[in-house]
């Protein structure tokens, strides 16, 4: 291809990137205004095609909002665990828990609270749908840039010392570059998780109280209400779109850009590039983009205090000021916490006691499901994700297919997979593990199409060679091989399936409502209700519950995998 | 007794590195056979193909053209009667040693008094008795080598292949199990008889094999077929023994080096050597020409990295090579003595020179510029059947050292350089 029309492209590129760049201003300032809109408890949600896109705007907009304070709850969280080792043996185990909790729980109390904060304007709502967002977000970012900070080299430590850096220059230089492909990676697959309580984060009935902000998933949730059909696939299709345009306009462009901080890469030639990349970068908007960050350093540099001289002293690590200071921040953060966990433990001990036997088979119903899901799951994952693995091909074709799929929020889909569900005679009872399948089966397939393409050629080729065929090739080969990665896709599984219980146990349907035994269903007909002690009673057993399978359970397993099946060992 | 059990028939191998470039050749209308009784080595610098073609013998990959048989009968699938011994051993980390030797017995449905008899039988032979309930992350390379090898042997293959088996493992393990191996071919309680194996150590092939086929790169072709008559046991270091190493060394220079000028015309592609490397060849040939397989030794590199680092500097006029020696050139001596800034005015000059830039300064005119696709289909075109992206890399970063090319690695395009050097 010959690259002549230099000039046309760049005039196209550059009316391109600034309608992109309108589109954007425009669509921020009408969030401001949605923001600032006078609360209204029952906000009415239209099911008109032509207010679809404005909603989607709206959903958006939520979710990177979330996504920017992911980011920065990320960066906090995981430099004070990491520069401060007393903090961090209260913060790392304590992420762990975090992770675990059915955030879905919170929902409520945080509901009321922000409404009450912010009595006259939709801004506590909003800003409870984000938090909500966020909670979905957060923490495989958190370990990510966590990681990311412990595999920095000393030697980088060490040059940045010698240049007199401080905590902010470090930070800028070299904590950020080192962490960015990491932390751009986990911020895609973050966006995805946080859509999946969307049609929930938007409407949701407390008491008898409705809570609606207008957006994609309160649009689905209407049309749910309403058994409106045509209402419901609009939403799906819109929903496809957002998730599609996101993932190719903004999150590839990113990765791919994110290449350029790989520490090992010291070739300079031709890279992968993508049209995005290719557009700025023709355009003299783009170039006028490019340069912000130089001005934004050149801006900084004047601001910070210049870096000590070369060769001397090293600045000190910035340790939070030991002594008073650090011991009364320390009072504080335990204050509050304990007493939120006092109330937690009074809210739940006030529950009868006749309540708890309940909670507890609902508990175990939920378990058998979990487990039900993932079984079920593995029977379709394992193969394909083996056969994916070990065919590139295949993989690089799919790889769009599943990675949209796999984005997709499951309860969206709910509506349909359940009508169906019913049509052919099941209840909820059994339809429940089908929908939390739905969205729990992707981490398997993921982990064991990645785990069978680490499999070394050489161990393909001796298998071939020494004739493992048929089921000897599945049990003595190919399942040992994918073991270490099959364990990690059926604990992130799980953890799904556990949290997906919440809406897949109790669902409306055609303006009925279907309920299943289980510790989700009482989660939600406690939230329903405002049933708070028996709400809290059932998020702490479903935390409780997940946080014990997986220090048990999974860890022995996960140990197994490490001992015995890691190539190369 | 001369049967050909495996037939090797104008096998081509062509293997496509992305859609739409064409496909890059690996192996090229190679006709081989392989004997009862033979011990055969497949020498030849990295990338010219040896283990693709000891992988076709096995069936592990099928020819684009050409048939390969095994006693007659075309191969389809894996080879039956074929038994391999893997550079990086591809033991089953879930199984123990025993395990991992009987593993492939079962699969043949033996009966379990015999597996258990084999596997003890071939453990012995490698010195592993004592060592059935070990898991293998618990032993070194080379002990790891040997499960790797009486798994072959327990199954009592007809031929056996074996991937380069000792590269892997640190110079002195090769060297013993190199040397117990030897003794195995010679042993007459061992009813392996018929062995090919891929090295690129000459002296692994000299020790080991009776025939010794030395294969050249780009594409992968047979260049020589040499028998190698020394008797068994054989002692590395005799007379005997070195001449035979010698005189391969000697064939190989020849055939890779050719005294006569490098062809100005043709465009041939770069040598994948940087210029950094080229330079650090001055300095080592300064005081006295040093013969290429003593650098590749005391550098501890393949050789075939030093032949590419001695044929660039060949092409740059700085080095020529009487017989198997690298000498400097009167202009190699000169820029060996020149400043930082002279060395690089004079190898820009050079570098200008040299057809392939000519080629491709000819289609960049002042203010153009070449995307990566557009370079990418004018290599390809210009030097086919060579990946154009590894050419392109070569030729960026000579390009940019000489000033002659200015490559954005922001936006891509490659460029001349705004200003003359």
């Amino acid at each position: 291809m010959s690259p002549a029309p230099e000039k046309n492209r760049t005039l196209l590129a550059d009316a391109l990137v600034i309608c992109v760049l309108g589109a954007l201003l425009y669509a921020i300032l009408n969030v401001a205004k949605e923001w600032q809109a006078p609360f209204v408890a029952d906000t009415h949600i239209e099911l008109s095609l032509s207010k679809l896109p404005e909603y989607a705007l709206y959903s958006l907009a939520r979710g990177w909002a979330a996504m920017g304070l992911s980011l920065l709850f990320s960066i906090g969280y995981a430099t004070w665990a990491y520069y401060d080792a007393r903090a961090r043996a209260v913060l790392v185990p304590l992420l762990d828990i975090l992770q675990s909790i059915p955030v879905l729980g919170f929902m409520p109390g945080l509901v009321l609270a922000l409404v009450m904060v912010f009595p006259s304007t939709k801004f506590g709502l909003e800003l409870a749908c984000v938090l909500m967002i966020f909670t979905a977000q957060v923490w495989n970012m958190v370990f990510s840039y966590y990681d990311s900070l412990k595999a920095i080299p000393v030697e980088l430590r060490d040059l940045g010392n010698l240049c007199g850096y401080g905590p902010v220059r470090r930070f800028l230089k070299i904590e950020l570059p080192f962490a960015a492909q990491g932390l751009i990676y986990n911020g895609m697959v973050s966006m995805a998780g946080g859509w999946f309580f969307l049609t929930i984060n938007e409407a949701f009935t407390l008491g008898n109280k409705n809570f609606q902000l207008p957006g994609i998933g309160s649009y689905m949730s209407q049309a749910i209400a309403q058994g409106n059909a045509g209402a419901q696939v609009a939403a799906v299709v819109a929903m496809g779109v957002m998730i599609l345009a996101v993932d190719r306009l903004i999150w590839w462009p990113l990765v791919i850009w994110s290449r350029k901080f790989k520490v090992e890469d010291t070739a300079s030639g031709p890279r992968e590039s993508t049209a995005v990349g290719r557009m700025l970068a023709r355009s003299h908007a783009g170039d006028f983009l490019g340069a912000i960050p130089t001005h934004v350093a050149s801006g900084l540099r004047r601001i910070l205090p210049p870096p000590g001289k070369p060769g001397s002293h090293p600045a000190p690590l910035p340790q939070i000021p030991p002594g008073l200071a650090y011991g009364a921040v320390l009072v504080v953060i335990f204050a509050v916490g304990g007493f939120g966990l006092f109330q937690l433990g009074l809210m739940v001990l006030r529950l009868p006691a006749g309540e708890w036997a309940g909670i507890l088979i609902d508990a175990g119903a939920t378990f058998l499901r979990v487990l039900a899901a993932l079984a079920i799951s593995s029977l379709w994952t394992i193969p394909v994700g083996v056969w994916i693995g070990l065919n590139p091909k295949v993989g690089r074709a799919l790889q769009p297919v599943i990675q949209f799929a796999a984005s997709f929020p499951a309860p969206m889909l709910y509506p349909l997979v359940f009508g169906l569900v019913l049509a052919a005679g099941g209840s909820l009872q059994w339809g429940a593990v089908i929908l939390m399948m739905l969205g729990a089966q992707w981490y398997i397939l993921f982990n064991v199409a990645a785990g069978a393409q680490a499999i070394p050629s050489d161990m393909v080729a001796c298998a071939d060679i020494f004739r493992f065929r048929g089921l000897a090739r599945w049990r003595k080969f190919l399942l040992p091989a994918v073991f270490p990665s099959l364990v990690t896709g059926w604990i992130t599984s799980a953890g799904g399936a556990w949290n997906a219980s919440i809406v897949s146990e109790y669902l409306e349907q055609g303006g009925k409502l279907f309920t299943a035994t289980g510790l989700g269903a009482t989660i939600s007909e406690a939230t329903a209700a405002g049933d708070f002690n028996k709400l809290a009673a059932s998020v702490v057993v479903m935390a409780a519950c997940v946080v014990a399978i997986n220090r048990t359970f999974w860890k022995s397993l996960q140990r197994l995998g490490d001992r015995y099946c890691r190539f190369g060992g | 007794m001369n049967t050909p059990i495996i037939r090797i028939d104008r096998v081509s191998l062509e293997y496509q590195t992305e859609r739409g470039a064409p496909p890059a050749l690996i192996l090229k209308d190679i006709s081989l056979e392989i004997a009862e009784n033979e011990i055969v080595a497949l020498l030849g610098p990295s990338g010219c193909g040896k283990s693709t073609l000891i992988r076709l013998m096995a069936g592990l990959l099928s020819p684009t053209r050409g048939t390969v048989s095994f006693r007659g009968k075309p191969v389809e699938g894996v080879c039956p009667g074929v038994a391999m011994v893997f550079q990086n051993f591809a033991l089953f980390p879930w199984l123990t040693v025993e395990g991992n030797v009987l593993a492939p017995l079962e699969q043949a449905g033996l009966p379990a008094g015999e597996t258990s008899e084999r596997v003890q039988h071939a453990l012995g032979m490698v010195g592993l008795t004592g060592y059935e309930g070990v898991f293998p992350r618990e032993l070194s390379g080379g002990m790891k080598q040997r499960v790797g090898i009486a798994r072959a042997l327990a199954v009592k293959p007809e031929v056996l292949c074996m991937d380069e088996p000792f590269s892997a493992l640190d110079v002195l393990t090769a060297e013993s199990l190199r040397n117990e191996l030897g003794h195995l071919c010679a042993d007459p309680a061992n009813p392996l008889r018929t062995m090919v194996s891929v090295t690129h150590n000459i002296e692994e092939a000299v020790y080991l094999a009776r025939r010794i086929i030395v294969l050249a790169a780009h594409p992968g072709r047979i260049a020589l077929d040499i028998p190698n008559p020394l008797p068994y046991p054989r002692q590395p270091g005799t007379p005997a023994f070195e001449e035979v190493v010698e005189k391969i060394h000697d064939i190989l220079t020849t055939h890779e080096l050719p005294e006569a000028e490098p062809s100005a015309s043709a465009l041939e592609p770069l040598p994948t050597a940087t210029i950094g490397e080229v330079l650090g060849l001055l300095a080592l040939c300064e005081e006295t020409p040093r013969e290429i397989f003593d650098l590749g030794d005391d550098l501890n590199k393949p050789f075939d990295q030093i032949l590419q680092a001695v044929r660039a500097a060949e092409l740059l006029g700085l080095v020529h090579t009487p017989h198997d020696h690298v000498a400097l050139t009167k202009d190699g001596s000169r820029l060996q003595s020149s400043t930082l800034h002279e060395k690089k005015a004079f190898l820009a000059e050079r570098i200008a020179r040299l057809p392939l830039f000519q080629f491709l300064l000819d289609k960049l005119a002042p203010g153009k510029k070449l995307d990566v696709a557009a370079l990418k289909a004018l290599l390809a075109s210009a030097i086919p059947g060579r990946d154009p992206l590894e050419a392109a890399h070569t030729l960026i970063s000579w390009g940019r050292y000489a000033g002659l090319l200015a490559w954005d690695s922001k936006k891509e395009v490659l460029s001349l350089p705004a200003k003359a050097p």
